[in-house]
């Protein structure tokens, strides 16, 4: 026999204690004198506090959401940033520019700022790319484009200088917008 | 039997006296569910008056989603927490954290359960009532949510829904809890349970 079985029998034959009626009676009373020291409308108020609750409850639950929406996305908006950081450093550090301080971020104020000088430094170092790789990249697109400068008509000396190359292109250009 | 709601609504609507047949109606479970828990009539009794008001107070916000009787008996449960608590504050010479004073012990007060068994002899009627003075002792000596599932389950026979809504979790942690308390018990009363099958 399982302990549980053997319990429950045992609980058969041996009853919970119960009050005599003599004492439902008095128990009774008791909690109805004490219910009568209360105003009449005491229970009946609890309800009008209920309905009254209800607009405020609602408003507080979504008031609770927003403020918790607001909680979770701040910090990953925050970390978004603080990798942009991380990556426009490492950016500018693999093209040999290293910030001039290390930078201090406590907060998104401070981490919108150093954003906004590592762009500019990210912004200047662009323009500063070499000009054979810029004309590489130019006779790239302008061979999809077939469009052959005088290098391949033979006009211009493959010794030339980039500045030549460089006018050379300008002037294609020119052409494409007159045309 | 007037319908459970009608009279809710009778006493909102102004007749607090009929807030007497919800009293009437439920003491007894109340004052036993409040008693398993303390092991104290005196503070059981007190306890379970309060329940009663309280919930009388709370009246218009009981929602009908359970029966009045869970949502009572919940209030019961909560009261018997508040007093265990403070309880556990009194000083040790006057504490008597999770069961009886040893006074009480020797005494019928303390027992949750009727001893007598009119089938008996008188040596297994001693034995019966050294069982039932053991059994109440080693439930309240129970953690209180485990002596909670096991008394509103075991002793008050609701069901395992019912504990569930009463002590506000689900059916698995009721569950959970009931198995935890009856291995303890069974350990606690292991000797017992050997001399019973014997018998």
């Amino acid at each position: 026999m399982s302990f549980t079985t053997w319990l429950q029998e045992w609980l058969t034959r041996h009853p919970l204690r119960e009050p005599s009626e003599g004492e439902r009676a008095r128990y009774t009373a008791e909690v109805m004198a004490r219910v009568r020291t209360f105003e009449p409308s005491v229970a009946a108020q609890s309800a009008w506090i209920r309905q009254w609750l209800a607009w405020p409850r609602l408003t507080l639950a979504l008031a609770t959401t927003a403020a918790c929406v607001a909680l979770i996305v701040g910090p990953i908006h925050q970390r978004r940033l603080a990798q942009r950081v991380v990556r426009d450093a490492a950016v500018l550090a693999s093209l040999g520019e290293a910030t001039a301080e290390p930078l201090v971020i406590d907060d998104e104020e401070s981490l919108r700022e150093a954003l906004e000088e590592l762009d500019a430094l990210v912004v200047a170092e662009a323009s500063s790319v070499d000009d054979s790789q810029w004309i590489a990249q130019t006779l790239e697109l302008l061979g999809q484009l077939e469009e052959w400068p005088r290098l391949w008509r033979g006009d211009l000396d493959p010794s030339s200088g980039a500045e030549e190359w460089i006018d050379e292109l300008e002037l294609l250009d020119e052409s494409d917008l007159n045309t | 039997m007037p319908d459970e709601s009608g009279i809710i609504r009778a006493v909102l609507d102004g007749q607090p006296d009929r807030y007497a047949e919800l009293v009437d109606r439920y003491q007894g479970r109340a004052i036993r569910l409040a008693f398993s828990l303390l092991g104290n009539d005196d503070d059981a009794r007190e306890t379970s008056q309060e329940a009663f008001l309280k919930a009388y107070r709370s009246l218009g916000r009981f929602r009908g989603e359970a029966a009045f009787s869970t949502w009572l008996f919940r209030i019961v449960i909560n009261e018997c927490r508040s007093r265990w608590r403070r309880r556990a504050r009194e000083p040790l010479a006057t504490a008597r954290i999770g069961g009886s004073p040893a006074a009480d012990e020797e005494s019928e007060g303390s027992l949750f359960v009727d001893p007598e068994d009119p089938g008996a002899g008188p040596a297994e009627q001693l034995a019966q009532r050294e069982l039932a003075r053991r059994l109440s002792q080693e439930i309240a000596r129970l953690p209180m949510q485990q002596r909670i599932a096991f008394v509103s389950h075991r002793l008050h026979g609701c069901s395992l829904e019912e504990t569930a809504a009463i002590m506000r979790c689900r059916v698995g942690t009721v569950k959970s809890h009931l198995f935890r308390a009856t291995e303890r018990l069974r350990q606690a009363l292991g000797p017992w349970l050997i001399q019973e099958q014997h018998a």
